[in-house]
């Protein structure tokens, strides 16, 4: 498939993120040498390997108990905005 | 107190003996950071007031007869993306400007513990994508050999931290190579350990499945010494490997590298590769003979295809970690904003620098609906695939052989505008995180120009000790400057 501006764009939104709007066409003639590269990919016999054989590791679990978080006082310092003891956050319901 | 040519054996001598306390060892650290680090720029910040307490409960845990452990006293560096308590972690973005972690790290834990004096935080690219430390929010770091050139990246701090003598090591992260890059463009030693060997818990988060942390020091001795007191099982970090050392690891790494059996890939000797490292590595290959160890070319495909498989998985795990940064819970918080959206969006754009946000970009379309079969599956199955071509390469030798980078320190601003190009200097390490394998970079030589040129030994996994020993008996035949207060003429 073509890699243009709108799937840039797209690729923008997905992500949350937008640009200066010389900055698409710039990332989208990036993208098209990065993802040629990628290409690559599809000339390598692969088709045999299966991602879901996990023969020879092991899945190790440790016990589900309970361990307190001491300190507060650390954990509250990175906060943008308290309010009488609340944690106060911009609103995100529309 | 001069630290120049100072090797933690030194400092340990030094601290029982009483011809330094840890205090003064401490100011002579802040004092070199003083007058270097303003060319060399490679912390973000020092954590003076926690320093000077742990290095006075040392000296008074010495004047009682007692010990902490194996690093009581001694001057450590961390890399800005690994949390301390009390002191900012900024991964070198303006995201996390104002982020005050509010807890240790484990490995930061398991440092205290063993009586280390953490100085303070290292420069790095940001959120550690990068191969220079050019992506730095806040400054860029220079290469102690020659201060035009970059320091490799992106534990680009680290590795200058410890050419420039200021510490006798510094811990950074490698998901691609970030250790041992900037090692070799250092000429400093730096271990990534086999994946899940060292705790990631309170590693801020890259590629989860390849991100490794591990020490950068200017001898071997130093690597390993720094690798016992941070490796081990961690309950916090849930791919942490059940398994120890051997008891008499040190004694290991110290009995030379006669016997091993080498092998060289000559894929990895081929286009590409600058004809000075190349010369270099070949003759090292000679000196690793005269020590007794056997050394033969092998085939090992080293296919672009590795490269963008890395760059697949790699973005895509970031895009996935980064999503946490979305301006509510923590991080930068844009000023302005109507809706949630805009809220998330704008603290995004105006947080995140330019690499990482083509990081993001690249994660995020190769995750996306429609092409994920094409990228993220076929890159998993390119890493599998590697993993058995290295299982089926040690079934017949105990190490790996190949140059660290392609290229030599490179000037700064020279690859900046060029992305691809930045990424495909990562040829010779990425594999090595893929395959989640222990790998180790060491100077092997100086260039025409005098900068340091490095190598690299792969081992199986949790063969570390194998690394180290082969690593350490050529440290000692090859008789190189140890940081670039030792180099000719300095």
């Amino acid at each position: 498939m073509e890699f243009t501006r709108e799937t840039v764009e797209h690729i923008a939104k997905l992500s949350k993120l937008e640009f200066e709007e010389d900055k698409y066409d710039a990332f989208q003639k990036e993208f098209v040498k990065i993802l040629e590269h990628f290409d690559n990919l599809s000339d390598v016999q692969l088709e045999d390997v299966d991602i879901n054989d996990i023969e020879g590791k092991k899945s190790v679990l440790r016990s589900d108990d309970v361990h307190i978080f001491e300190d507060r006082e650390a954990l509250i310092r990175n906060i943008k905005k308290m309010r009488d003891g609340y944690i106060e956050i911009p609103k995100v319901v529309d | 107190m001069d630290l120049k040519g100072l090797r933690i054996k030194d400092m340990q001598s030094g601290l029982a003996e009483g011809k330094f306390t840890s205090v003064e060892l401490l100011e002579a650290v802040y004092k070199r950071i003083e007058s270097a680090d303003g060319e060399v720029g490679a912390f973000l910040s020092l954590a003076k007031e926690s320093a000077l307490e742990s290095a006075k409960e040392s000296d008074a845990r010495r004047a009682k007869g007692e010990s902490a452990g194996s690093l009581d006293g001694i001057p450590v560096a961390i890399k800005d993306n690994i949390c301390m308590k009390g002191v900012t972690a900024t991964c070198a973005s303006k995201m996390l400007e104002d982020f005050y972690p509010p807890y240790d790290a484990t490995v930061v834990k398991k440092l205290k513990k063993a009586g280390a004096v953490i100085v303070g935080k290292t420069n790095m690219d940001e959120f550690a994508m990068g191969s220079s430390t050019e992506n730095s929010y806040y400054k860029k770091t220079k290469n102690p050999w020659d201060l035009s050139k970059v320091p490799g990246g992106s534990s680009g701090g680290a590795a200058a931290s410890v050419a420039a003598g200021m510490v006798p090591i510094s811990f950074g992260s490698d998901t691609g190579g970030s250790i041992r890059q900037p090692a070799a463009f250092c000429g400093a030693v730096g271990l990534k350990p086999t994946y899940g060997r060292v705790s990631r818990y309170g590693l801020i988060a890259f590629g989860s499945s390849l991100d490794q942390i591990g020490p950068i020091a200017p001898t071997v001795e130093e690597v390993a010494l720094a690798f016992e007191v941070v490796t081990g099982m961690d309950r916090y970090d849930a791919t942490s490997i059940h398994s120890s050392l051997q008891d008499d690891f040190m004694d290991f790494v110290k009995s030379g590298a006669s016997g091993l059996r080498v092998a060289i890939p000559e894929e990895y000797l081929g286009a590409g590769l600058d004809e000075e490292i190349k010369e270099s590595v070949l003759s090292t290959a000679e000196t690793l003979k005269k020590l007794g160890a056997t050394v033969e070319y092998v085939s090992l495909p080293l296919e672009d295809a590795a490269l963008s498989a890395y760059y697949v998985v790699a973005s895509a795990e970031a895009s996935s970690n980064l999503a946490r940064f979305d301006g509510v819970r923590y991080g930068y918080r844009t000023e302005e904003f109507d809706t949630t959206d805009e809220l998330m969006i704008k603290s995004r754009s105006e947080g995140f620098g330019e690499e990482v946000k083509r990081r993001i970009m690249i994660g995020t379309y190769a995750l996306s609906s429609g092409y994920y079969d094409a990228y993220y599956k076929k890159a998993m199955q390119y890493r599998k695939s590697m993993e058995a071509a290295f299982d089926k390469i040690f079934e017949s030798y105990d190490l790996v052989l190949s140059p660290a980078s392609p290229v030599l320190p490179f000037g700064i601003g020279e690859k900046t505008d060029d992305p691809l190009a930045m990424y495909l200097a990562d040829v010779y390490t990425v594999n090595i995180n893929m395959a989640g394998l222990p790998a180790l970079a060491m100077p092997c030589g100086i260039s025409k120009a005098g900068l340091p040129i490095g190598l690299q030994f792969i081992g199986r996994k949790l063969e570390e000790a194998t690394i180290l020993k082969a690593a350490y008996g050529l440290e000692q035949a090859l008789e190189l400057p140890k940081t670039a207060l030792e180099k000719e003429g300095a």
